[in-house]
């Protein structure tokens, strides 16, 4: 009965693509009756950096999902889960090391794990890879020593604070986490068909699945970035604890690419250098983008439990690895 | 979302990308190195959205239906939330966003000229051209905030940026431009206060080429943002705005 009712809603509805097209051509045509509409400074403003964000992040959300869909039709499933240790325990920090070989931004870490559990690895080991992949790549490292002329000490503490911060969530998921929670990325069923047009279909898919979280990550940072005042930063600034909750905090808000977030921490002079590395710290494992493409992948009752605790890893890591390397 | 819709989506994102890329327009954006990147994956969406709104087409988006069917939020065939993909689309045509300008300086008070590697000097100021050394903004900030050697002193310097105007300078304003690493996201504002204009400052987001000479800092002890970084005007001309308009 529901469906029946459900199917006949769906067909009196006009197809996707019609309406797809529609709005397109309307936009284009009324272009420039509405264009004045939109000459706010501060909407200009907000849509600038919206646009950026997501054309920014598509590039490496493209190379992400293809290498999802490359998984997905050409790795038979078990075989990838055969590469790491038996032992579950040392099967984490090996996965971490894995994540450095690959250069890339947080977005594309995202499918790619999805797909690593997809294909039988078990979550523990796949999460660990999720936040070392785009923290301890040898792009990012080589960027943070770029906005950190003659400090090699920041270079090796990111480092050393997000592999920290990777193998220790991945332990605490092997101890405490709950496998239903990543069913959502079990669940995907092998792609069907020719290896070609399961690369296809699994690509597409992803795309458009991520790409809309992606959209909605990008909402939340532009509309953080450009409407919160950054003067809330002025009273806490200096050192100590609230100077690195601040830029933890901030990390989270700004969700700025890991290619990138060395140079932003760099022009934060006002603030202490462990501060500061909490922010680079933070930035690649806790974003509002990155918790919305999380939330797309894994379900929401994951994103609500894998955030926080990836949080207060990656600052207490940060905290202690300042300590003493900076 | 059907198969189809979900083609024409990832297709006219691609296209939409692949045009950014190859047309320059990206740089409003994103750093000139992201333009490869940018249109390899316009194309690969460009392609992938084709063959999937074709395929859809031809074989009908039974098929899909079947290897989606595992409902997470998927109606029929893909995602719901592949809809939000069109939101940039229609950003991009309906608002027709600029480069960062003086609203957002205005809003970003946050970032300062990052500390050279300490003990670090500074290279030579380049040869004068026309009477003055041209610099980027960021070099000429972290030189007035951090060069004990005092380069700057007595040098005639030219600098490009856009003007933000200050109602506490009411002798000029202040020389914006900003400096990015990845796209605009990341981007912050480096400000010269620009003094001894004798007429009223141009409007907000005017491009000026500018020629002045530094004023050092009243306290000569200060050291970063607070010695602040200044011109005394001597010669400002309009410019249009540059093809990359971030530094």
């Amino acid at each position: 009965m529901m469906t029946a009712v459900k199917r006949a809603r769906r067909r009196s509805r006009p197809g996707g693509v019609v309406m797809l097209a529609t709005v397109l051509l309307v936009a284009v045509v009324a272009q420039p009756a509405v264009s004045s509409w939109f000459d706010a400074p501060s909407l200009r403003t907000w849509t600038t950096v919206f646009v950026s964000v997501c054309l920014q992040a598509l590039p490496f959300l493209v190379m992400g999902t293809v290498v999802s869909g490359v998984i997905a039709a050409f790795v038979p499933p078990g075989e990838i889960g055969q590469l790491l240790p038996r032992n579950r325990v040392l099967a984490v920090p090996a996965a971490g090391f894995v994540g450095v070989g690959l250069p890339g931004c947080e977005c594309g870490s995202v499918p790619i794990a999805g797909r690593l559990i997809a294909r039988g690895v078990p979550a523990a080991p796949a999460l660990t890879f999720l936040l070392a992949a785009p923290a301890v790549n040898p792009v990012v490292l080589v960027a943070t020593a770029v906005a950190f002329p003659g400090r090699p000490g920041f270079v090796v503490a990111r480092f050393a604070a997000s592999l920290l911060t990777a193998v220790v969530v991945g332990w605490v998921w092997l101890r405490l986490g709950r496998d239903d929670l990543v069913e959502r990325a079990r669940r995907r069923p092998a792609p069907t068909g020719s290896r070609a047009e399961a690369f296809r279909a699994t690509t597409v898919h992803d795309l458009t699945h991520a790409g809309g979280y992606l959209v909605v990550g990008g909402l939340v940072a532009a509309t953080l970035q450009v409407f919160v005042p950054t003067t809330v930063l002025d009273g806490l600034a200096g050192a100590g604890a609230v100077a690195v909750l601040a830029l933890a905090a901030l990390a989270v808000v700004l969700a700025i690419c890991s290619e990138a977030d060395a140079f932003v921490a760099a022009s934060l002079t006002q603030f202490s250098p462990t501060a500061k590395l909490a922010f680079l710290v933070v930035g690649p494992a806790v974003d509002v983008k990155l918790v919305a493409l999380q939330a797309g992948t894994f379900g929401r009752a994951f994103a609500a439990r894998f955030a926080p605790l990836s949080f207060a890893v990656a600052v207490a890591s940060a905290a202690a690895v300042g300590a003493v390397l900076l | 979302v059907n198969a189809k819709a979900q083609g024409a989506l990832v297709a006219c994102v691609g296209l939409a990308s692949a045009y950014l890329a190859a047309s320059g327009a990206y740089l409003a954006y994103l750093k000139p190195a992201m333009r490869i990147p940018l249109l390899a994956a316009g194309m690969v969406m460009l392609v992938l959205g084709t063959l999937t709104l074709l395929r859809a087409i031809v074989v009908g988006d039974e098929p899909e239906a079947h290897t989606e069917g595992h409902g997470h939020g998927h109606g029929h065939g893909g995602p719901q939330v592949a809809w939000l993909l069109a939101l940039p689309l229609l950003a991009l045509v309906l608002v027709d966003p600029p480069a960062l300008g003086a609203d957002a300086a205005r809003r970003d008070t946050a970032g300062a000229a990052a500390e050279p590697a300490a003990g670090d000097r500074f290279d030579p100021l380049p040869p004068p051209t026309d009477g003055a050394v041209t610099l980027k903004l960021g070099d000429f900030v972290t030189r007035a905030y951090y060069d004990e050697a005092r380069s700057l002193a007595g040098v005639p310097v030219r600098l490009t940026g856009f003007v933000v105007r200050d109602p506490d300078v009411p002798d000029g304003y202040q020389l914006t431009r900003f400096v990015m690493a990845c796209c605009a996201g990341d981007a912050f504002p480096m400000r010269v206060t620009v003094r001894g204009l004798d007429s009223a400052p141009p409007a907000d987001d005017t491009w000026v080429d500018v020629v002045g000479e530094w004023i050092p800092p009243e306290d000569p002890t200060a050291r970063g943002a607070e010695s602040g970084a200044a011109i005394d005007l001597s010669m400002q001309a309009e410019i249009p705005e540059p093809t990359y308009p971030y530094e």
